[in-house]
């Protein structure tokens, strides 16, 4: 198993990908992420696998109001370091569900810049380029008929003027014009014809030197106006969004529990517990131009698994023979301390802001905070509340070049209220700031709805 | 009799009718987190664009080096959503690398007079 896992570490280390947003020291986010299809997720730190499939992208896309995804995850609870350095294994998984419905004023944007100064501009540069093409074109019919008269023939003079207008009407486009006029009967080596082509392109010269000079005034008054009627556009436009969704999902943690030694069965003081929960809540996403507000509330039918201590034991069996004996050790990973499922609600709250920095690169600001409140039973686990706060730099194309976090756990510091008097230590906050470097992050990323606040250390 | 033979030279204006319809340009915007709001190339405009496509669009410009007002309208939808535009001119590159959309306040844009290959 330990092979099988490592193995699958690595495979997948070099396509990893982090599961959320941005982090708290738990690693979990209240904002949702999208994904157009399936997304594979790894976080070698916490040796943590994620299969993802939401239909976010597609919202972008205006196929759909309606928000739906699923997670799968399945890691080691105890991480990767101490799958290599005691080999324990504490497998957990958690299937998560979303669906929900978003709302944004994409239509009320577009129609005002449909409305602005800037689509006027540019509006008018094509008009306005257009009408003198259109002018090109009859002056240079109108260079024709001026040239007609070295064609003697009037009937051969009607062709071409009949020729060369319908086929000079149809043009779009100026490249092709400007090769139709140069290669107009260029073969025919007729006296007529040729000194007719050569009083036609003089003109013709002259009428493209006065279409190729308004043509650049055109394009340098609309490249002037342009910028500023843009910038105006921008600066006045708040793009919002608003997405309410449902989450609920189940998981399940397999590990041992050392019970105390109560008979001389002594490997009856350790029993297997599978823990099945779940949870069940509700979740907004607002947006309000660069800032995004994310607040998840859920019921959770827990445990207080991360209370207990783990300890490693060894068991030592003896099979004595005659005046022989033979001396079996077993070790065995336990997780001491009083044990009880326990229902508690969670609130998470996320604000992301996201500054530009420069034309490359980008800082995303996170405020968090991670609450587990009205626990069903204090005696087992308290409440507690985190907060935190996250940057982390974006350059290009969304690559991410570096983050970090910080967070004060359990700022009522309710752990250690609850412990007796003589126990008790207290520190001031600042004390028990943790901080963490991310090193991975990527927009391919998933929901992250989950949101299992991280528990303050006993 | 005369009209009638040189109306029978007029036919290769179906030539240019045909050159006409055949797009010029093409696209594919790369984007992730982000809405394309409204995209236009000279006087070609489309709402909410698809993630690519094609078109034709004449061009006007006189010089030999021409050019094309290409401007892209965006929101940002997550934060760090990012986008980008490669576009095509007559099968050739209009830019070296996918032109990125800039996003400031949550609103992103492209506003180039590009170069045309």
């Amino acid at each position: 198993m330990k092979k099988l896992l490592l193995i699958l570490l690595i495979s997948f280390g070099d396509t990893a990908s982090a599961q959320y947003l941005t982090q708290s020291a738990e690693g979990k986010s209240s904002i949702p992420l999208p994904l157009d299809g399936v997304g594979i997720g790894i976080d070698i730190g916490k040796s943590e696998l994620t299969f993802g499939f939401n239909n976010y992208e597609r919202i972008f896309r205006g196929t759909t109001n309606w928000l739906i995804g699923v997670n799968l995850s399945a890691k080691n609870e105890e991480g990767i370091g101490n799958l290599f350095s005691t080999g324990k294994i504490v497998p957990a998984g958690l299937l998560q569900g979303f669906a929900g419905y978003s709302i944004a004023n994409n239509n009320a944007l577009l129609e005002r810049f449909k409305g602005s100064d800037a689509a006027a501009i540019a509006t008018n540069e094509n008009v306005d380029k257009k009408k003198l093409f259109g002018g090109l074109k009859d002056q240079t019919i109108l260079a024709v008929k001026l040239s007609l008269h070295h064609i003697k023939d009037i009937s051969e003079r009607e062709g071409v003027i009949a020729e060369m207008s319908t086929q000079i009407s149809d043009i779009q486009d100026f490249a092709s014009l400007d090769n139709y006029v140069k290669d107009y009967k260029s073969n025919d080596t007729a006296a007529e014809i040729v000194t007719f082509k050569k009083e036609f392109l003089e003109r013709h010269s002259v009428n493209v030197a006065l279409y190729t000079k308004s043509f650049r005034a055109i394009t340098a008054g609309a490249t002037e106006q342009l910028k500023s009627a843009f910038d105006n556009y921008l600066k006045k436009s708040v793009p919002i969004r608003a997405t309410i969704f449902l989450t609920g999902g189940m998981n399940g943690r397999n590990f041992t529990r050392y019970l105390g030694i109560e008979s001389s069965d002594l490997p009856k003081a350790f029993q297997d517990t599978l823990f099945k929960g779940g949870n069940v809540g509700l979740g907004l996403n607002l947006q309000v131009r660069n800032f995004w507000l994310g607040a998840t509330y859920n019921y959770v039918s827990g445990d207080n698994y991360a209370n207990l201590k783990s300890k490693e034991y060894t068991l030592k069996t003896t099979d004595n023979a005659g005046n022989q004996s033979l001396t079996a050790e077993k070790k065995i990973t336990a997780f001491a301390g009083k044990y009880a499922k326990v229902a508690t609600n969670e609130l998470n709250l996320d604000l992301v802001g996201d500054f530009w920095l420069s034309d490359t690169s980008r800082l995303l600001a996170n405020l968090y905070l991670r609450s587990s409140i009205f626990s069903r039973d204090t005696a087992y686990l308290q409440n507690y509340t985190n907060i935190g706060a996250g940057f982390y730099f974006i350059g290009n194309k969304g690559k991410f070049l570096g983050g970090l976090y910080v967070e004060l756990p359990d700022i009522n510091n309710n752990a250690e209220k609850s412990k007796p008097l003589a126990e008790r230590d207290i520190q001031p906050p600042f004390r028990k700031l943790s901080f963490g470097i991310v090193t991975k992050f990527n927009l391919s990323a998933i929901f992250g709805f989950a949101n299992k606040p991280a528990m303050p250390a006993n | 009799m005369a009209k009638t033979k040189k109306a029978a030279t007029v036919e290769p204006v179906a030539t240019f009718a045909a050159a006409a319809l055949a797009a010029n340009f093409k696209y594919f915007f790369e984007r992730q987190g982000i809405t394309i709001l409204h995209f236009i190339v000279e006087g070609h405009k489309i709402d909410f664009p698809k993630d690519n496509g094609e078109f034709f669009e004449p061009i006007l410009d006189p010089d030999p080096e021409k050019h094309a007002r290409v401007i892209v309208v965006a929101r940002q939808d997550l934060p760090a959503g990012h986008g980008s535009l490669s576009l095509k001119f007559n099968n050739k590159d209009v830019f070296d690398i996918a032109e990125e959309i800039f996003f400031h306040n949550g609103m992103g844009s492209i506003n180039k007079l590009c170069k045309l290959p």
